[in-house]
């Protein structure tokens, strides 16, 4: 199978005052087309840290990251601005990731108009979107403050996929949403993963959520990974101590 | 019990409302006294009674009365025509001065606070030289060497001034810098300079705009005072602090030649902090709260 993403010994330090925190230590891993990898562990684990160096808004010390074998490790510039035609990201607070200045309809226009789509046509495809994300064309015209966490969301979601990408990151995309949100949300992307033939990095600490969506499952302790395989199998088997754990922890 | 507990708070809501009421009153007063001043600033030439440079030593250092209702000068200048004539160049220069400095230290912070790194500890480190000197000391200092004149003052003022607000726009860029929707802008392919312009700026306005109002009086009060050391505009041209300084050997005998541009000063400065109070009460989010701000 193809891979979408690959990552060779990823790395990543943090200084703390005199301390130096290892936030992400020799993780490699793939994604193959149309696949969900997901990415489970406590908070603080590194799962953030991986999802900021693969969309290059941090720079690794060490290792490689290829996107569709083509490496974007030290691309910047105009180079990087057509990786992110390829990657999108969803964040972890809906309503932090539009600009409380800008309609929502804008900020998902954006990137189209980027990517040198006329201002009429960028507006019709927003509309397109945002429908897909069960959303109507009036959500195009509010600010994000008077929208719900779960409509922002979804707006959020709508702007990643708008310029198809092949890969989307989802950083704890449903953890600041309640649940029955939270459901509707990961329906939503399961359909639109079907439909588009996207990949998913899906960043969670919830191992209920993982099993619903991901079709492979690595679980993180201190910045390395500690064990992967299919989430039923992890769930039922989990072979590492610190699995278990986390799996009694939530049920 | 739950009755009363409604009531108060709707009473709350209700006061809070009306406060806002209150503040929007206040800036609306403010503003169009501001706009009075300005405009009367303006048109000056047009209104005054007396050409302000015109002498007439027969009626030198005479007192308020019907004709002048300021009195006049010792070269017999009428005081009115004066003090309107000279508010032209006092505020605005001090507009102008403000402006110069809020665009080109917002700027400056903008760079620096975006780009971080060398270059901005490089700035930094500058603009603490200028904060490091007693600001009305290096302004005389830069005027004296650049010789007298007001675009002098204003440029040794600006020279003093911009750190403040370089400083200041820093502080927001790096405290807004981080939030996602600055990360999303950028995984939208948008280029540095629009992320700054669209996403940053338009978000960190409101505290710039709050204290470069309130500065517009202290940049009068300080140009009035370069102009009454004689560092400012020079005679004839009617300036407040030189109009000032003109009479200040006078207070005793003829006080209305030293009065009338205070009076002006005192005012005009007076209105333009009152109108930055009420702009701040405005803008900054920590004295307002929006009710309802996020739909439940």
């Amino acid at each position: 199978m193809k891979s979408v993403l690959e990552v060779r010994h990823l790395k990543k330090a943090y200084q703390h005052g005199k301390e130096t925190v290892q936030a992400v230590d020799d993780v490699s891993f793939q994604i193959h087309t149309g696949e969900c990898l997901g990415l489970v562990g406590e908070s603080g684990c590194g799962k953030s840290t991986i999802a900021k160096m693969v969309t290059r808004l941090e720079s690794p010390d060490a290792g490689e990251i290829f996107l569709n074998d083509r490496e974007i490790t030290r691309v910047s510039g105009k180079a990087l601005r057509t990786v992110y035609q390829q990657m999108q990201m969803v964040f972890q607070m809906p309503v932090d990731s539009f600009n409380p200045r800008i309609k929502l309809g804008e900020g998902i226009r954006e990137s189209l108009i980027n990517q040198g789509m006329g201002r009429r046509e960028a507006k019709t495809k927003a509309w397109e979107y945002l429908e897909i994300c069960g959303l109507d064309k009036t959500f195009a015209d509010r600010y994000p403050h008077q929208v719900s966490g779960g409509e922002c969301q979804r707006a959020s979601i709508a702007r990643a996929i708008a310029i198809k990408p092949c890969l989307v990151i989802c950083d704890e995309a449903t953890s600041a949403l309640d649940v029955t949100v939270q459901a509707q949300i990961i329906k939503m992307l399961k359909r639109l993963k079907k439909e588009l033939g996207m990949s998913y990095l899906f960043i969670c600490h919830d191992l209920a959520l993982v099993q619903e969506i991901c079709d492979r499952v690595m679980v993180m302790q201190n910045g390395t990974i500690v064990e992967q395989g299919i989430p039923d199998d992890i769930i039922m088997r989990p072979r590492e101590a610190y699995t278990k754990k986390l799996i009694d922890s939530i049920f | 019990m739950e009755l009363t507990t409604v009531k108060a708070t709707t009473i709350k809501i209700r006061t809070h409302k009306k406060q806002q009421d209150r503040i929007m009153i206040k800036l609306f007063i403010f503003l169009a006294l501001v706009i009075l001043l300005l405009l009367i600033a303006a048109f000056a030439a047009q209104l005054v009674p007396y050409d302000p440079y015109a002498q007439d030593l027969t009626i030198a250092l005479k007192p308020p009365s019907q004709a002048h209702p300021l009195g006049t000068d010792r070269y017999g200048r009428d005081m009115l025509s004066r003090v309107m004539m000279g508010g032209q160049t006092t505020i605005y220069s001090a507009l102008l001065l403000v402006g110069v400095i809020t665009t080109f230290g917002t700027l400056v912070g903008l760079f620096c606070g975006y780009k971080g790194g060398k270059i901005d500890s490089f700035i930094m480190r500058v603009s603490d030289i200028f904060l490091a000197f007693p600001g009305m000391v290096f302004a005389i200092a830069v005027a004296g060497v650049l010789g007298g004149g007001i675009i002098n003052a204003v440029v040794a003022l600006a020279c003093i001034s911009w750190p403040k607000f370089a400083r200041l726009a820093r502080g927001q860029v790096l405290a807004i810098k981080n939030m996602p929707y600055i990360s999303a802008a950028k995984l939208s392919g948008s280029r540095a300079t629009k992320i700054v312009f669209k996403h940053i700026l338009p978000n960190i306005t409101g505290p710039i705009l709050v204290t470069a109002t309130l500065d517009i009086g202290t940049m009068m009060m300080e140009l009035a005072g370069l102009s009454f050391l004689g560092l400012g505009a020079m005679p004839p041209i009617a300036e407040w602090g030189s109009m000032m300084s003109d009479g200040r050997s006078m207070l005793q005998t003829a006080p209305w030649v030293i009065l009338a541009p205070g009076c002006a000063i005192f005012i005009t400065v007076m209105l333009f902090n009152l109108l930055g109070d009420t702009v701040r009460d405005v803008l900054d989010p920590k004295t307002k709260k929006r009710p309802n701000r996020r739909r439940k």
